[in-house]
């Protein structure tokens, strides 16, 4: 089991901006750099410091039913010395807006924290957590 | 309505955020709460787990939580000074809070005060706190970003950074704006006012 947070929004803007605020913008921290690609590196820092993780899933917007678009990433992310917690942001709604956007942040257990942590320079391959937390 | 009073409050214990801006956009997710004991799996937790939750789940209660600990002890009559809720508000949350086991209450005189039950609060409802309330920030500045006015709108880490504070102090009104109108309709303007 894990504890997790969630929260939703409507905001009123179309998904493609939403999009770019995520994971372009300084958004989630002063500094975001996202490697948009499952295993990639996540580090997100501000002047409160830094947290460091990898993106588990990186979906840009697209249509999928009807009118409706929805994109979704998911990463974990770590500040120092405390254990790593899983992220998902889930956009949907018309291309041009309002995008609905879900949040759900989760902390699995310690003994999973351990694994989570991304070893530092490691390749994709050293990533354990997707298929022990899926 | 100032909301200043989030800003001296200090984190209970640990790693308690401060709750710069409850009521604003966001609101828990409804289904299941949106801060619910997550029922899989087989680690114990108190019994009382649920309650708690549910108690923290409101965003006022949380801030009121944040504000009894930063005291002492305090009255219903000065916790309502501080916030932007009514007594009778501020009276009905602390019942909540009370009900899940998070306050104390010691009456001296005809004065009933209230004082932070730390048993019941366990890492993981401080964690869910303390997260929450960064969720609620983030959340209300992304609104407020997408209005057109922050500069990391623009794409690309080439854009030099506005400091995250800028964005909160000169913006408590556009919170407030954004967020009755940028959710659907129940949401944390309610929770301010009622309970």
């Amino acid at each position: 089991m894990s504890e997790q947070v969630t929260r939703e929004i409507e905001l009123d803007a179309p998904i493609g901006a939403v999009w770019r605020a995520i994971v372009a913008g300084s958004w989630l921290a002063e500094e975001v750099q996202l490697e948009l690609r499952p295993g990639g590196e996540a580090r997100f820092q501000d002047r409160v410091g830094q947290k460091r993780g990898w993106v588990e899933e990186a979906r840009r917007p697209a249509a999928r039913t009807g009118a409706r678009h929805t994109a979704r990433l998911c990463f974990w992310w770590e500040a120092e010395g405390e254990p790593a917690t899983r992220v998902e942001l889930a956009l949907s709604g018309p291309e041009d807006g309002p995008t609905l956007l879900r949040v759900r942040e989760t902390r699995p257990l310690d003994a999973l924290d351990l694994i989570a942590t991304p070893l530092p320079g490691a390749g994709q391959g050293s990533y354990g957590p997707i298929l022990l937390a899926a | 309505m100032s909301s200043s009073q989030h800003g001296e409050a200090r984190p209970a214990e640990g790693g308690v955020q401060r709750p710069l801006s409850e009521g604003g956009g966001t609101r828990p997710v409804s289904e299941g709460g949106g801060m619910r004991l997550a029922s899989e799996g087989g680690v114990q937790r108190p019994a009382e787990g649920g309650e708690v939750f549910g108690a923290l789940a409101d965003p006022t209660r949380r801030a009121l939580l944040e504000a009894i600990a930063a005291r002492p002890a305090v009255t219903a009559t000065e916790l309502a000074a501080g916030l932007p809720i009514t007594r009778q508000a501020v009276a009905k949350h602390l019942a909540a809070l009370s009900a899940a086991g998070l306050l104390e209450r010691s009456r001296l005189g005809r004065e009933v005060r209230y004082q932070l039950r730390p048993a019941p609060l366990s890492d993981a409802v401080l964690w869910m706190a303390a997260v929450g309330a960064q969720w609620d920030r983030r959340l209300a500045e992304l609104a407020l970003g997408l209005e057109g006015s922050e500069p990391w709108r623009a794409p690309g880490g080439e854009a030099s950074r506005a400091p995250g504070g800028e964005a909160r102090s000169s913006s408590r009104d556009e919170e407030a704006r954004t967020g009755s109108r940028g959710e659907p309709h129940r949401g944390g303007r309610g929770a301010l006012t009622g309970g």
